[in-house]
C-alpha cells in the first residue's frame, strides 16, 4: 500500500464556527492505482489533497505514505518527501515568475538532494515536449497562455519521477484536445512507471477516458468511494 | 564540488536571479541603504582621521607649559623666572617661547607665529620631523618655516623671502628656509616658527620677557608632581600639563562628534524602521513564491538560506558602495559634508586635507550597525512565512 488515510479530519475557524473541510476521511491506494476524486468546487478535494501531499498537517488522523506516519515526521522529512515521492500539480499556477519554463521544470530538481545529473537537462526538454511545449523552453510564464502555463507545471511534477502525482483539477482550463493529450501523458506514466495518480476533478471527462479508473465523491468533506458506472455516468 | 556548496551555490544563482527580476525596487533600497553607509562611514573616517592627525599633533606638545598671570589675565614671564626652576628634579629643558598672533591685512588672514629657543629643544621632540627643510637656527637672522596655508596666502611663486610688519610698521625682512609637512596641516597650518630672536624682534617684546616656558621632563609619569613643585615655587603663574591639554581637546572634539555621531545613529534607525517594515509586509506574490517553493521541496532553512543571500547581495553591495564612497569623500572633498560640524571650532583649521583613516574595526562597527540589522529585517519574515504551512499556497 502506497497511501492510507485514517479518519482524516482538518477543520477550519469561519466566523468563529468550526467547518469541518476534510470530515473523517480514509482510503487506501495501492501502489499503481489510478484514483479520480470527484466533487463540487468547496468539497474540500483540494484540503484533502494538501493533507495527503503533507502540505499541512491535519486535525485528526494520519497519512501514511510508503507505511511511514506523516504526523511522526519532521518538517524536513515531509520537504524531503515532497521533493522525492510527490509529484504536485496545483489547482491555480504555480510557476515562479523569474524562471523561464525550462528553469521552473528543473526547480524541484536543482535543490534536491541528489544533484542534477547532465541528463535532467535534457530530460526536463523532453518533458515539456511532451506536454506540447518544445519551443517554448527559453519563454517565462507571463509568456505563456493559461493553458501553457498549467502545462509546464505538470512537466515540473514530473521531472523527479516521483512514485506518487496529486493533481488538483489538472485539466481545468485545457481544451480538449490538450486535455486529451495530458490524459494519455498520465495514462502512461501510470502504466510504465506504475506512478500511483490521484487525480481531483470536477468534470467526469477524465472518468470517461479511463477504463474503469477508481472514483471517489467528495462532499461536504466527505468522501465515499463509487462504482465506475457511477463515475462515468456523471 | 560538494553538496553543500553546490546547493548554496544555486540559491546564490536563483537568489540573483530573482533580485534581478525585482531590480528596479533592489536598486532603490540599495541606493538608500548605500546613502546612509556612506554618511556613516564618511563621518567614521573623517572623525578618524581628525583624531589620528590631532594625536599626532598633541604628542608635540610640551609637558607643561607655564604662563605669567597677573589680575587672571595672562602676561609675558621673565626670563630670570627660569633660574628658579633649575633645581627642581626631573626637567629635562625650559625652553622659553614668544608666540602671537600676526593679521595679514593683504589676505584677511591670521597666522600663528611661534618663536622659539630651536637649539634648545629636547632631541625626543617631533618638530624636526614635521618639518621639511631646515628648521631655523637660534639667530637673529630672519628664518622660518611655513604651515602650507600660510604658504599659499603669500603668493611667494619662487621667491623665498618677503617682510612682516613690526609694531612700528617697520619691515621685518624674512627667508623661507623650510616648510611643515602637509600631514601635519591641522595643528601647522597657519603657523609661522622662527627663532626667539627673531619673534622677539617682530613683536617687539623686551628682551628680559617672553610669552610662556615650555617645560619637558624626563620622565611622563613624574609630569604632575613636577607640575605641582613649579606651582609651589611660582605662585603668579599657571601651570598647565600635557594631559591637561590633550583633555581639552579631547573634550572639544568628543562633544562634537558625539553630537554628529546621535543625529547619525537616528539616521540609521530610522532606516532600520524602514527596512523592517517593508521586508515584514511581504507581498502576497512573494509569500505564494514561498509557498511554491516548500510544495516542491524546500526546506525552511533553503527559503531562509536564499534570503540570506538576496540581502547579502543587496547590502553587501551598498556596503561596498558607501564605503568607498566615503573614502572618495573624505580624500578628495576633504568630508565637507561634516567639517561644519566638526572643523567649526578654532582649534582646528578649517583649509585642512584629511587622509581618510579607517581600520577593520570602524567596518566592522558599520558593517554591525547597517548590515546585519538589514539582513535579519529580511530574513525574519521569510522564516515566518516559510514556518507556515505550504497548503495556502495551492489555493
Ligand atoms: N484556509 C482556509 N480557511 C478557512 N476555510 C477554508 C480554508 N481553506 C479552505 N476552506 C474552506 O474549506 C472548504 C473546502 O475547500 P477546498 O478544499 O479548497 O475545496 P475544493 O478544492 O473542493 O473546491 C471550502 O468551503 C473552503 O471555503
Ligand atoms: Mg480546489
Amino acid at each position: 500500500m502506497i497511501i492510507e488515510c485514517k479518519n482524516l479530519m482538518k477543520v477550519y475557524q469561519t466566523e468563529g464556527k468550526d467547518f469541518r473541510a476534510v470530515d473523517d476521511v480514509s482510503m487506501k491506494v495501492e501502489k499503481g492505482e489510478f484514483v479520480i476524486i470527484l466533487g463540487h468546487s468547496g468539497s474540500g478535494k483540494t484540503t484533502l489533497l494538501s493533507l495527503i501531499g503533507g502540505l499541512a498537517r491535519p486535525d485528526a488522523g494520519a497519512v501514511i505514505i510508503h507505511g511511514l506516519d506523516q504526523n511522526r515526521q519532521a518538517e524536513s522529512e515531509l520537504a524531503e518527501l515532497r521533493n522525492r515521492t510527490i509529484g504536485f500539480i496545483f489547482q491555480f499556477s504555480s510557476l515562479i515568475p523569474t524562471l523561464t519554463a525550462l528553469e521552473n521544470v528543473l526547480l524541484p530538481l536543482t535543490f534536491s538532494k541528489v544533484p542534477p545529473s547532465p541528463g535532467s537537462y535534457d530530460q526536463a526538454c523532453t518533458l515539456l515536449e511532451q506536454v506540447g511545449l518544445s519551443g517554448k523552453e527559453k519563454s517565462f510564464p507571463a509568456q505563456l497562455s493559461g493553458g501553457q502555463q498549467r502545462r509546464v507545471a505538470i512537466a515540473r511534477a514530473f521531472i523527479n519521477q516521483p512514485d506518487i502525482i496529486l493533481a488538483d483539477e489538472p485539466t481545468g482550463d485545457l481544451d480538449e484536445e490538450t486535455e486529451g493529450e495530458i490524459l494519455r501523458i498520465f495514462r502512461e506514466k501510470n502504466q510504465i512507471a506504475k506512478t500511483t495518480f490521484l487525480v481531483v476533478t470536477h468534470n467526469g471527462v477524465l472518468g470517461k477516458t479511463q477504463h474503469k479508473p477508481r472514483t471517489f465523491m467528495m462532499k461536504n468533506g466527505v468522501l465515499s468511494e463509487n462504482s465506475s458506472e457511477v463515475a462515468s455516468s456523471i | 564540488m560538494t553538496p553543500i556548496l553546490e546547493r548554496h551555490l544555486n540559491l546564490l544563482d536563483y537568489a540573483l536571479t530573482s533580485l534581478w527580476r525585482r531590480r528596479l525596487k533592489n536598486a532603490g533600497i540599495m541606493m538608500v541603504f548605500a546613502a546612509v553607509i556612506f554618511l556613516v562611514a564618511s563621518f567614521q573616517m573623517l572623525t578618524r582621521g581628525l583624531i589620528d592627525v590631532s594625536e599626532k599633533i598633541l604628542t608635540e606638545v610640551p609637558d607643561i607649559v607655564i604662563q605669567k598671570m597677573s589680575a587672571g589675565r595672562q602676561e609675558a614671564i621673565p626670563l630670570d623666572y627660569r633660574e628658579r626652576l633649575d633645581d627642581i628634579f626631573g626637567i629635562l629643558k625650559v625652553v622659553p617661547r614668544i608666540w602671537g598672533y600676526y593679521f595679514d591685512e593683504t589676505n584677511g588672514a591670521n597666522y600663528t607665529v611661534m618663536a622659539l629657543e630651536l637649539d634648545a629643544m629636547p632631541a625626543s621632540s617631533q618638530l624636526g620631523r614635521a618639518v621639511i627643510g631646515e628648521v631655523p637656527s637660534n639667530n637673529l637672522n630672519g628664518g622660518i618655516v611655513l604651515g602650507q596655508t600660510v604658504l599659499g596666502n603669500l603668493h611667494l611663486g619662487g621667491r623665498r623671502t618677503f617682510s612682516l610688519f613690526r609694531p612700528d610698521l617697520s619691515l621685518k625682512p624674512l627667508r623661507v628656509v623650510g616648510e611643515f609637512n602637509p600631514a601635519t596641516e591641522i595643528m601647522t597650518a597657519d603657523l609661522i616658527l622662527m627663532s626667539l630672536a627673531d619673534g622677539r624682534d617682530l613683536f617687539d617684546m623686551p628682551p628680559e620677557v617672553v610669552t610662556d616656558y615650555c617645560i619637558y621632563v624626563a620622565n611622563p609619569a613624574e609630569v604632575g608632581t613636577i607640575a605641582r613643585k613649579i606651582a609651589a615655587r611660582l605662585p603668579d603663574t599657571r601651570v598647565l600639563t600635557k594631559p591637561q591639554i590633550q583633555k581639552t581637546y579631547q573634550v572639544i572634539f568628543g562633544w562634537r562628534s558625539g553630537f554628529a555621531s546621535i543625529c547619525l545613529l537616528t539616521a540609521l534607525v530610522a532606516f532600520a524602521i524602514l527596512a523592517w517594515d517593508k521586508a515584514s509586509g511581504l507581498s502576497p506574490e512573494e509569500k505564494r513564491e514561498i509557498g511554491i517553493l516548500k510544495v516542491i521541496g524546500w526546506q525552511t532553512s533553503d527559503i531562509l538560506a536564499l534570503r540570506f543571500w538576496e540581502s547579502l547581495v543587496v547590502s553587501g553591495l551598498a556596503f561596498l558602495v558607501g564605503c568607498l564612497g566615503a573614502y572618495g569623500h573624505v580624500l578628495f572633498f576633504s568630508g565637507s559634508l561634516f567639517r561644519p560640524i566638526l572643523l567649526g571650532w578654532s582649534v582646528i583649521h578649517p583649509s585642512l586635507t584629511i587622509i581618510p583613516v579607517i581600520g577593520g574595526d570602524d567596518l566592522l562597527l558599520i558593517f554591525t550597525f547597517t548590515v546585519v540589522p538589514y539582513m535579519a529585517a529580511t530574513v525574519i519574515p521569510a522564516w515566518r512565512s516559510s514556518i507556515v504551512p505550504p497548503e495556502a499556497a495551492i489555493k
